[in-house]
């Protein structure tokens, strides 16, 4: 069972980066990242510390990391490439598990190296415009949003392979997270318990605390197994 | 085949795609869904005498605030139109794409294309007939006798709102035949119509951002909501956002008649 699991994964991993939409998500996520947190470092809005102005840039990184997550599970419905997978591979709960691991290796390297090279630019541009940098320890938060872009592209994994269409998906996700959210947050306070405000402690100050970054990455986790384990219910329902 | 035929035939192809039904129920159910918690938001905030809570307590105000959900769908509908063409069918049946049928039933590519961008138009239009008043009335309806004096100009901001919606389906439409594909329209034109917008983030940088099509554009509905200084005026800014497109579709249009389809 493992091994089989482990040879699927491996599977899973080849696939992915045989798929040139993955691996122009990867290098879009970390280019957004270079341009994102040079702009915010260069505008009066953003903060004059390195660290804080990466963390201002990951909720438009987490497009990147969504897209990854939608691509991952999405591709195989496009040409009747889930046919061929479960000839391969005919465990229907293998397939979902060693897909979820291989994108959470890619999208774990993706927001790692795009949260890093943001590091570095802020840096650079923080340099440049003669503010003084200043580091204090290891910065945890940038650990957490890296955990967070990863999560949240966990969640349009959960929702391409539910809906089984790489557009539909990502419209979802992306509206959900960009746009339902912010909307909602004005109004209700409720709204902090969205997968992305949850989510968003592990890396950001909370202003009302109700949730702690613990409890906010276990509501977002609840997010994912919900909708991930009505993906796998419905995955090995369905014919593919 | 007079232009009308080829209408016709646009308007049932694009009103038929799956991700049509998806996107017009986006654009009609998200912001009255959101319009329905905003006002009951501002309701309570008003009747327990709080109206700092919210931040507004205008019923107008709720419902322009809900016009971002209804972007995301007509972005949507924008760009499967173009997209929907160039998806090839399952390799069991063929793998062909729709767009060599098109192009061989409708040879004249500047009318597919004047077709496709005259259905999206319409059926974005009907959505925001629909969706707008009925969001005013829901949300003058719920906050009801409690709400302030409405402020001015919603008829012509929420005509804004609907132009700006229907030019923003025609930029979709046309970035998709640039790229024939509609996964990176969709994640561009989507995030960036949300609050972290690039434009937004641009706007801070230079003065010039608030002449890019969206935050010109967004000059016609917004009111006080606009989240940077210095906008356009309503109207020179739905005329900056009508020039972009002009110019995006007359490129959209060369490019469709050089190319192998």
């Amino acid at each position: 069972m493992i091994r089989s699991c482990a040879q699927a994964t491996a599977a899973e991993l080849a696939k992915l980066f045989g798929l040139p939409a993955v691996v122009a998500a990867v290098f879009g996520t970390i280019g957004a990242a270079v341009a994102i947190t040079g702009a915010l470092a260069a505008s009066p809005v953003g903060a004059n510390e390195p660290v804080a102005v990466v963390l201002q840039a990951v909720p438009y990184l987490q497009a990147g990391t969504i897209s990854l997550g939608v691509l991952a599970a999405g591709t195989e419905y496009a040409d009747g490439q889930i046919h061929r997978t479960l000839l391969c591979v005919p465990g229907r709960l293998a397939v979902p598990a060693a897909k979820t691991l291989a994108y959470l290796a890619w999208a774990a390297v993706t927001a790692v190296a795009a949260l890093a090279v943001g590091l570095l630019t802020a840096r650079i541009a923080l340099a440049t415009r003669d503010v003084p940098v200043v580091t204090d320890g290891f910065p945890w938060k940038v650990v957490g949003a890296a955990a967070y872009l990863a999560l949240i592209g966990l969640l349009g994994l959960a929702l391409a392979a539910l809906l089984r269409a790489v557009v539909s998906a990502l419209v979802v996700t992306l509206s959900l997270v960009l746009v339902a959210s912010p909307v909602l947050d004005a109004v209700t306070p409720h709204a902090r318990y969205l997968p992305d405000r949850a989510g968003g402690l592990l890396y950001l100050p909370d202003p009302a605390p109700v949730l702690t970054p613990v409890t906010g990455l276990l509501v977002l986790l609840g997010w994912v197994v919900v909708i991930g384990s009505g993906a796998a219910a419905a995955f090995r329902r369905r014919d593919a | 085949m007079t232009f009308f035929d080829t209408l016709a035939a646009e308007i049932r192809k694009t009103a038929t795609l799956p991700a049509t039904i998806v996107a017009l129920a986006v654009t009609v159910l998200g912001p009255v869904a959101i319009t329905l918690i905003n006002a009951v938001g501002v309701r309570a905030a008003l009747r327990s005498g709080r109206p700092e809570l919210t931040a507004y307590t205008s019923p107008v105000e709720a419902v322009f605030s809900a016009v971002p959900l209804g972007t995301v769908g007509a972005v949507v509908l924008g760009v499967v139109a173009v997209s929907g063409e160039y998806t090839a069918n399952s390799a069991r049946i063929g793998g062909g794409r729709q767009i060599t049928t098109t192009l061989t039933a409708t040879p004249s590519r500047l009318g597919v294309l004047a077709a496709k961008a005259a259905s999206v138009v319409l059926l974005v239009a009907v959505a925001a007939l629909v969706v707008i008043p009925a969001s005013l009335a829901l949300a003058s309806g719920i906050v009801g006798t409690d709400a302030p004096p409405p402020p001015d100009g919603v008829l012509s901001r929420s005509v804004g709102a609907g132009i700006y919606w229907m030019l923003t389906a025609l930029i979709g439409l046309a970035v998709t035949v640039f790229t024939r594909n509609g996964i990176v329209p969709i994640i561009v034109l989507v995030v960036n119509s949300s609050l972290v917008s690039v434009s937004v983030l641009l706007s801070h940088l230079t003065p010039l951002a608030r002449f890019l099509p969206d935050l010109a554009g967004m000059s016609m509905f917004a009111g006080g909501l606009l989240a940077f200084d210095d906008a356009l005026a309503p109207v020179t800014g739905g005329l900056v956002m009508v020039t972009w497109t002009a110019g995006l579709l007359a490129l959209a249009s060369a490019v469709f008649l050089r190319r192998d389809a």
